[in-house]
């Protein structure tokens, strides 16, 4: 049962290995990608591979492997707690995969007298095994508790995490009911002991309960001096030389002691074939989930590493270019390093858009190379265009993602699908059309939630305008308004005249006008205004309205 | 007393003109004013025109951590230094303002005050270290044939009542730390006008087209160099100007006083 369930995990493990590898060929970050022929990316990939295993290049790949892959030294520079986390479950897990589940190819190799229940392997195994449940809970900790992590966390983190702390508990249970089990000394009695003497083995009873803490349904005498020594003498024959005492089994063998009042019961469960299906079930649950979730990282992080590092890769033909951004979009672990310092990430706290954050947003960059729905492209086209390319995400990246140049991209190639920014949208109509959509929208809204309606502050407040004597100094000073006349191009409203629309009452005809979209905030009408009227402001207040109505406006009706 | 400022070098530094952050961390250090790096976020300027509560938050945060260290911006961009001036005048004068971006704060343990000041590079250089100071630390004058036309920038000038800059209408801030390096400084007309970058990526004939006056108008004001002050003037200058600028040089001033100081960055 358990070898069909390992066959049947192990090819989806490999299935799902392939499937993720054509993903990096089927899907494109960007249009010219998307023209290469996708036989020529497959045979690019294959090409790369194969001149760097065979080039000078295996040299820096080796070192990358090393020191970004094994060693992350450069997440132990930027984030050291992190790093001590990460390296917990890393090495702990792969010691225990390497040394542990796969002993029987490894371990019996490498170490001439190995058997599992010996000293150091049954000590080191409860060391990696406790190293791997406090790297999780150091990443647990974090993701709960800390403002940003907490924010970005979804399912598929604490899944992950779930999933490795299952394993590594269940492994502790099991070894711990496999230290108190009768059923396991019986079979080992059977398989290993040569004498059938029956005081031999009643003496051997005795010696375990008393040294190695199993728990006999019936009552063994443990206070019997001779017996004790006739079971010492048949498990130094028989036993010794593969059972280092279970205490040195520190994390299960106190388990043990915990569940030894009910231990009788619990062997009478069969507990410990039980926790071994299910120890085993989780790992092949692991295995097969791999090419699936988030531990996909465990293959694609690395490679990313190495396309980077790669000198042949920085050639740059367009095919190795699709390949490569593809490449890393897959890199992400979702760790969230890039949010924590990204510049514009408080912004999100009001605004309540994920994708102006950098952990979120590259998923949105990844759903669009597989042609994702339009109403994603368009949230995530908003919180694209609030990034100021500040550079910190691409920094900090602990995966070395070019994060900057894939939110470059990704603008001009939501561009060419038709999500523009407000200030292009806003060229798609005239100020007077403008005014007609949004009203019809507002009247909407209204039917709907009376809360939808939107507010403003000083363009509604008759005060505001009260004084304008409309004596123009305010457009004669505007260089948006000589500027503009200059290319022969006419603004189409001055300040003056907008503020004139203001001030009889038909301000939505004002919010589309090109004066205000084209307004560069210099503030020269506002510092000269002699009845100090907050021209400007309110200008940005416009903005902000107008803006408040594209971005209400629902996908298609642009 | 030792000057120390937390640094705000403003987002489009590091990538776009590390020149300018290289070059005032130069001559932070040999005036002896100390310079500390603090996790501050966007200014809140770029967002402002899409939504002013989301540009005060942004704002107010900064003036979160940088109350958490008891110290002053500094910041080398005058739009990033406008809008934090403008978002604290906000939060001081909006107490409901301030309590709701205080409510948001509070979550990751911040708290904002407005206690902090907003100064620029240059109002730090001529007020808080004085111009005698500056020139204290010249070691290599510059030629006085150099004719340099100082471009003010608009979101430090205007609105000068929140600003509180220099005189809006006839500044000297600029001029008057520019001659201290032994150049000469040109009148303009349009020095106090906007270099365009605002629009650049809305309009950008528009765009063109107000630098382009600019940089007419200190040509024929006989400049034979643009001095900056602000790092998204100066990469309007560096990115729409070539066809104009006629080999004219734009430098930063902290490239300048570096220079006078003798390092060429």
């Amino acid at each position: 049962m358990l070898k069909y369930s390992f066959y049947i995990s192990f090819v989806i493990f490999i299935f799902g290995l392939i499937y993720r590898i054509l993903q990096w060929i089927r899907f494109d970050l960007d249009t010219t990608s998307a023209g290469l022929s996708k036989i020529k990316r497959l045979i690019a990939l294959w090409e790369s591979l194969w001149n760097h295993l065979i080039s000078a290049q295996a040299l820096i790949m080796i070192k990358t492997f090393v020191w970004d892959g094994l060693l992350q030294v450069k997440i132990l520079k930027s984030r050291p707690l992190q790093w001590i986390a990460h390296m917990s479950i890393f090495w702990g897990f792969v010691l225990l995969l390497l040394f542990h589940a796969l002993d029987d190819h490894i371990s019996v190799w490498v170490f001439s007298d190995y058997a599992s229940t010996l000293n150091p392997f049954i000590f080191l195994r409860n060391v990696f095994g406790i190293l791997v449940l406090m790297g999780i809970f150091v990443a647990f900790y974090r993701r709960r508790n800390n403002l940003i992590p907490k924010r970005i966390s979804q399912k598929m983190d604490y899944v992950a995490l779930l999933l490795i702390g299952s394993i590594i508990i269940s492994g502790f249970l099991l070894e711990a009911f496999q230290i108190i089990s009768e059923n396991q000394f019986d079979s080992m009695l059977s398989d290993y002991m040569i004498s059938d003497d029956e005081k031999e083995i009643s003496a051997l009873r005795a010696y375990w309960a008393k040294k190695y803490s199993v728990k006999f349904a019936q009552e063994v005498n443990t206070n019997d001096i001779e017996l004790l020594k006739l079971g010492e003498s048949v498990h130094i024959d028989s036993c010794a030389s593969c059972h280092s005492p279970p205490q040195y089994a520190f994390i299960s063998y106190n388990l043990a002691q915990i569940f030894s009042p009910i231990s009788s019961f619990l062997n009478s469960l069969q507990i410990d074939a039980v926790l071994l299906f299910i120890h085993y079930i989780l790992c092949f649950i692991g295995l097969a989930w791999i090419p699936f979730g988030k531990m996909f990282h465990i293959v694609s992080t690395p490679l990313n590493y190495l396309v980077n590092a790669s000198t042949l890769e920085q050639s740059k033909n367009p095919i190795s270019k699709a390949n490569a951004s593809i490449i890393a979009l897959d890199a992400c672990t979702h760790c969230g390093a890039c949010s924590e310092v990204c510049a514009v990430e408080p912004i999100n706290r009001i605004i309540g858009n994920d994708f102006i954050l950098p952990s979120e947003k590259i998923q949105a960059a990844r759903l669009m190379a597989e042609g994702a729905h339009p109403v994603i492209l368009e949230k995530f086209s908003q919180g694209n265009n609030v990034c100021t390319s500040c550079n910190k995400c691409t920094q900090n990246c602990p995966s070395q993602i070019p994060l900057l140049g894939i939110w470059q991209k990704s603008k001009s190639e939501l561009q060419i699908k038709g999500l523009y920014p407000p200030e292009k949208i806003i060229n798609q109509h005239t100020a007077y059309e403008w005014s007609g959509l949004w009203n019809s929208q507002e009247k909407a809204a209204k039917k709907t939630d009376k809360s939808q309606k939107l507010k403003s502050f000083i363009s509604d407040n008759p005060e505001t305008y009260e004084a304008c004597v409309q004596c123009s100094v305010c457009t004669q000073v505007c260089p948006v308004v000589s500027a503009s006349s200059s290319i022969g191009s006419p603004i189409d409203l001055t300040p003056q005249q907008v503020m004139n629309l203001l001030r009889i009452g038909i301000k939505d005809k004002a919010l589309g006008t090109q004066m205000v979209w084209n307004c560069t905030t210099c503030y020269m009408c506002q510092e000269h205004c002699p009845q100090h009227i907050p021209i400007a402001d309110v200008f940005y207040e416009l903005r902000n309205l107008a803006n408040k109505h594209i971005s209400l406006q629902k996908t298609g009706e642009k | 007393m030792q000057l120390k400022y937390s640094y705000f070098p403003g987002c489009k530094i590091t990538g776009q003109f590390p020149k300018y952050d290289e070059a005032t961390r130069f001559v932070m250090n040999a005036l002896k004013v100390t310079l500390v790096d603090m996790p501050f976020n966007c200014c809140g300027y770029p967002i402002r025109h899409q939504n002013m509560e989301a540009s005060v938050f942004s704002a107010a945060r900064n003036f979160a951590i940088a109350e958490r260290e008891h110290l002053d911006i500094m910041t080398p961009c005058k739009c990033c230094f406008g809008n934090l001036k403008h978002s604290l005048h906000l939060l001081k004068s909006d107490k409901t303002l301030l309590k709701h971006v205080n409510n948001l704060l509070q979550k990751e343990g911040l708290i904002c005050s407005c206690t902090v000041e907003i100064k620029h590079l240059l109002t730090v250089l001529s007020h808080d270290i004085g111009l005698k100071n500056v020139k204290k630390q010249i070691t290599h004058p510059l030629s006085s044939t150099q004719k340099i036309a100082a471009s003010y920038g608009c979101h430090a000038l205007r609105p000068a009542d929140i600003t509180n800059f220099d005189n809006p209408f006839e500044p000297t801030i600029f001029e008057d730390l520019i001659k201290i390096t032994g150049a000469q400084t040109i009148f303009w007309t349009k020095r106090t006008e906007c270099c365009g970058h605002p629009i650049s990526e809305k309009n950008e004939s528009l765009s063109k087209a107000l630098l382009k006056a600019k940089i007419s108008d200190a040509i024929q004001s006989d400049a034979n160099l643009i001095c900056t002050a602000c790092t998204y003037c100066q990469i309007q200058y560096d990115e729409m100007g070539k066809d104009y600028l006629d080999g004219i040089p734009v430098i930063s001033y902290s490239q300048l006083l570096g220079k006078a100081m003798g390092k060429n960055i």
